[in-house]
């Protein structure tokens, strides 16, 4: 049983832990603001959900857990309002959206 | 299992790293802002796996609560911040 | 017989009217129960101590209307439909995150986007921001604006933008609160805002100054 939790354990952490490398590297990567909160909005949250049902696993079931579970809907409600505040305030500051060229295809 | 979760904790804080370029490239300010919510938000995992590292997972947990309001609060008030700074 | 059910009558009346209230206390006891990780009399008799003023404040504050002039209203959702909608969206979360994760990996990185305005036809403003969240976490969508009764969102590729404008997801949230709701009536006035000086206009009027 304690073998089986750890590998799940190991599975989710290395997701979660890959799923923020890619949202890092999303948030350098794409061309414009509003791009780069799509990255940070979801790939991140997605990285922390699992990585946090990973430590889940880790811990068994208890109270700790559930904490862990608070803090992972948690960042499910919150990551993506403010990725949205702060999209909002850039369109109403004007920052420009990326366009593809015509040409390009 | 401990020298896995040293390992990720490294990892982690490597990672921690990329989205700095943002915050001191970044060509209007919302791509700052961005970046710091990004580096933020790794922390709260990053505090959770000292916790398991040290074996003090239910307190380190609600610091990490504490870290994950804190981090959401903050965004929003920048955001609202700048309502009333408008660039000409 | 005739009086008990006129009691029972009255009794669901009163759950009906502070269903959301109660809803609310059950969730901010189970809330400080998690939080506070001690379940002898004393902590309770202050947990509860605590519930009991937030939810009176909470009250309260729906009364006061929002700056347009309209009232919040929520207490009529549907909860056995809000339980299933966030499995749904849970589904919606690890979609979005592996797609957009390819995107970012994609060497040529395949993007066009492009920022949409609709309009929608949902009851209440808290299925909106339901729908606002919702729309943030779906497959390569978010939510930047919503004013009055329009959505300006960003996509990044094309088909999602035809997946969004389809009103799926209008009609999903729209089941939560009403009883029968059809994609096709949900979503209207479609537009792709090309110009910045359109974009300019769509912003909220009282946040320009």
């Amino acid at each position: 049983m304690e073998a089986i939790a750890n590998i799940f354990t190991v599975i989710f952490v290395l997701l979660g832990a890959a799923f923020m490398l890619v949202g890092s590297i999303g948030v350098n990567r794409f061309p414009d603001f509003f791009s780069r909160a799509h990255a940070s909005g979801k790939v991140d949250t997605l990285g922390i959900m699992l990585f946090i049902v990973g430590l889940m696993f880790y811990n068994g079931i208890n109270l700790t857990s559930l904490k862990l579970g608070l803090i992972a809907v948690f960042v499910g409600m919150t990551s993506p309002v403010a990725a949205h505040a702060l999209a909002r305030r850039a369109l109403i500051h004007g920052v420009k959206h990326w366009k593809r060229n015509e040409k390009e295809g | 299992m401990e020298n896995f979760f040293v390992m990720i904790a490294a990892i982690l804080a490597l990672v921690l790293l990329i989205p700095f370029y943002r915050v001191y490239d970044g060509p209007t300010v919302f791509d700052r802002l961005l970046g710091s919510a990004a580096v933020g938000a790794k922390t709260i995992t990053l505090v959770l796996l000292f916790g398991v590292i040290y074996d003090r997972v239910d307190m380190f947990v609600d610091i990490a609560l504490g870290y994950a309001i804190l981090n959401f609060v903050g965004a929003i008030a920048m955001a609202k911040y700048f309502k009333s700074t408008r660039r000409k | 017989m005739a009086q008990s059910s006129g009691s029972e009558q009255v009794q669901t009346g009163f759950f009906k009217k502070y269903k959301a209230v109660i809803l609310q206390a059950l969730l901010l006891m189970a809330l400080w129960l998690v939080l506070s990780g001690h379940f002898d009399l004393e902590h309770i008799i202050y947990g509860a101590l605590s519930v009991l003023l937030v939810v009176w404040l909470n009250y309260r504050i729906s009364f006061v209307p929002m700056s347009n002039g309209e009232q919040v209203v929520g207490s009529n959702v549907i909860v056995h439909r809000m339980i299933l909608y966030l499995f749904w969206l849970l589904w919606q979360i690890v979609k979005s995150g592996t797609f957009v994760a390819y995107l970012t990996l994609h060497p040529k990185m395949p993007i066009n986007p492009m920022i949409v305005r609709f309009r929608s036809k949902l009851p209440n403003p808290l299925a909106k921001v339901i729908l606002g969240n919702s729309i943030t976490l779906t497959p390569g969508t978010l939510t930047v604006d919503i004013k009055d009764d329009f959505f300006t969102v960003h996509a990044l590729i094309k088909d999602m933008e035809e997946e969004l404008v389809s009103g799926d997801m209008e009609a999903r949230v729209g089941r939560l609160y009403l009883n029968k709701c059809t994609p096709e009536e949900m979503c209207t006035d479609i537009s792709i805002l090309e110009s910045s000086l359109e974009i300019r206009k769509s912003v909220s009027r009282r946040d320009r100054k």
